[in-house]
């Protein structure tokens, strides 16, 4: 290595030190575990914690996957009227993150917010409440929904409609070719994670 | 001409170090958890007064203690400034705060609203208490906090979460009257009676009550003010439980002076001024909370209320209980 090369790692090494020290501060506060609450928290929290995790995790992951995927057929399978203005539609949730998407919704399903004062003039006492595992999960897949319609959109695109058009021709129903054609996306496996 | 604008340069410059060194400004610098418009108007006033000017760092509570301790002796806070006893009950236990040597204060603060060794004192008070809807419920069927959690209630009762501090201190004041197992029992009673998931403010607990998607819940009594204050004819009114007993559960708004503050004299009369008279007057007006001294004057929607037998366990007390709240909440189911 030359005296060039060896200060240019220095430098690097010491700027990525800076970056990851915060993290690394974190890990100091093990130090500062309390027993005693981490008994009560695995004895009464730790369940409810782990089991809200994993619905989460599988309702937003197939929640996203459908979305996602029928909204990319729509625009680059079908022939639908207004696909194009929906093309860009979908993908208006980038521009708001997930966080502010549940403000949102909060808000509007409040007791005192409009959609509720709105149901409220038809269905009288009718409360919709989001406030639990399943409003979140669809909270959350509306939010991140455009990233797998943007991927399988393009997998769509470079796809082509050849093999699904010779899976109908052969007879097979137009539902059953969509879907064993999709399985032969390799991008949709990957948004899905 | 250069020699002149040269000489009307230095002397310039002399006039202003002279000015500098004649008027020495003070400054105190406070972290605190109170809203700016809550607090800036007293400040303004103080500095007017005495001249002493203020930088002030908003945050959360838990994150301006924790902001204490990693600045350990180099903070610049001579003030920590926060709502609810067990805030300030954590941070003196964290060794934050200064113990106090003061008559004014000692004369000024109640002994239950305050730590003993006046390293943290309430410049307010606030009830939390029951609040019901004036269409749905009648007040002859209210009695207590702990009723809250009988059968008739079922369906109609709405909480703010368990991670408040507000309700913490609440259950601890439950703890030290009743113990343990009976307060595990209510807690279990108020979860079964929920209407709905618990609320994130106290604010939509009292916009679900007139909303009709409860018919009562505990809130602290200053936001049904800011509501009614909007809206007189608000259809949600406050009941005093627990009348009979021990009375209503209160608690402060109150600060201390940081232990490694440079500005302790400045700090303390601040703290000692903000205690009494006019500033105890908005203090609590500001907010509509209740001075510290029963009989002052109080703002006209808070005067509405009415007097009440308010609880006077020890905030200090309360504090320490915090940790055996927050155990009996989880173990309860009131998250």
């Amino acid at each position: 290595m030359t005296r060039h090369s060896i200060f240019y790692h220095f430098i690097f090494h010491t700027l990525c030190l800076s970056l990851v020290a915060p993290v690394l501060l974190l890990f100091t506060a093990w130090y500062a575990v309390d027993a005693e609450l981490w008994q009560h928290v695995v004895q009464h929290l730790l369940s409810d914690i782990v089991l809200n995790s994993v619905l989460l995790l599988l309702g937003t992951n197939i929640c996203t996957a459908v979305l996602g995927v029928v909204a990319a057929a729509l625009v680059t399978l079908t022939a639908l009227p207004g696909r194009r203005i929906f093309q860009s539609l979908f993908i208006f949730p980038f521009v708001v993150p997930p966080y502010v998407f549940g403000f949102i919704y909060i808000s509007m399903f409040d007791s005192a917010g409009f959609l509720q004062n709105f149901l409220r003039l038809f269905l009288g006492d009718f409360f919709i409440n989001i406030r639990n595992i399943g409003g979140l999960i669809v909270v959350l897949s509306l939010a991140l929904f455009p990233y797998v319609f943007l991927f399988c959109q393009q997998a769509f695109i470079s796809q082509g409609r050849r093999l699904l058009e010779v899976a109908q021709t052969l007879g097979h129903k137009p539902l059953a070719c969509f879907f064993l054609w999709c399985c032969l996306l390799p991008g949709l496996g990957s948004t899905g994670r | 001409m250069r020699s002149f604008f040269l000489w009307s340069l230095v002397a310039s410059l002399n006039v202003v170090h002279a000015e500098g060194g004649a008027t020495k400004t003070k400054q105190l610098v406070i972290y605190t958890s109170r809203a700016e418009y809550l607090l800036k108007p007293l400040l303004d006033r103080y500095t007017a007064r005495h001249g002493v000017k203020f930088r002030y760092m908003k945050g959360k509570a838990a994150a301006l203690v924790q902001k204490l301790i990693s600045e350990g002796k180099n903070t610049q806070a001579d003030l920590l400034m926060t709502v609810d006893a067990g805030n300030l009950w954590f941070a003196a236990q964290n060794k934050l705060l200064r113990p106090l040597k003061s008559k004014q204060l000692e004369a000024s603060v109640p002994q239950h609203l305050r730590a003993a060794d006046l390293s943290w004192v309430g410049l307010s008070v606030r009830a939390r208490t029951i609040v019901y809807s004036t269409e749905r419920v009648k007040t002859q069927a209210l009695s207590s906090y702990e009723d809250l959690a009988d059968k008739k209630w079922r369906g109609k009762l709405c909480l703010r979460t368990a991670k408040k501090v507000y309700n913490r201190s609440l259950v601890a004041m439950l703890l030290e009257v009743h113990g343990v197992k009976p307060t595990e029992a209510i807690l279990k009673g108020w979860v079964n009676n929920l209407a709905a998931p618990v609320f994130p403010s106290d604010t939509k607990v009292i916009e679900a009550i007139k909303a009709g998607q409860c018919d009562l819940g505990i809130v602290n009594t200053y936001y049904l003010g800011r509501l009614l204050k909007k809206d007189p004819a608000y259809p949600v009114r406050i009941f005093w439980p627990n009348q009979s007993s021990y009375g209503v559960h209160v608690n402060i708004s109150g600060a201390g002076i940081v232990r490694h503050s440079k500005n302790y004299q400045a700090a303390l009369a601040f703290l000692e001024w903000l205690s009494q008279g006019e500033a105890q007057r908005m203090f609590a007006d500001l907010n509509l909370e209740y001075p510290l001294a029963s009989k002052a004057a109080r703002n006209a929607i808070v005067q509405g209320w009415g007097d009440f037998k308010a609880s006077n366990l020890s905030l200090s007390r309360i504090g320490a209980l915090q940790k055996d709240a927050i155990k009996v909440m989880d173990r309860a189911g009131y998250r």
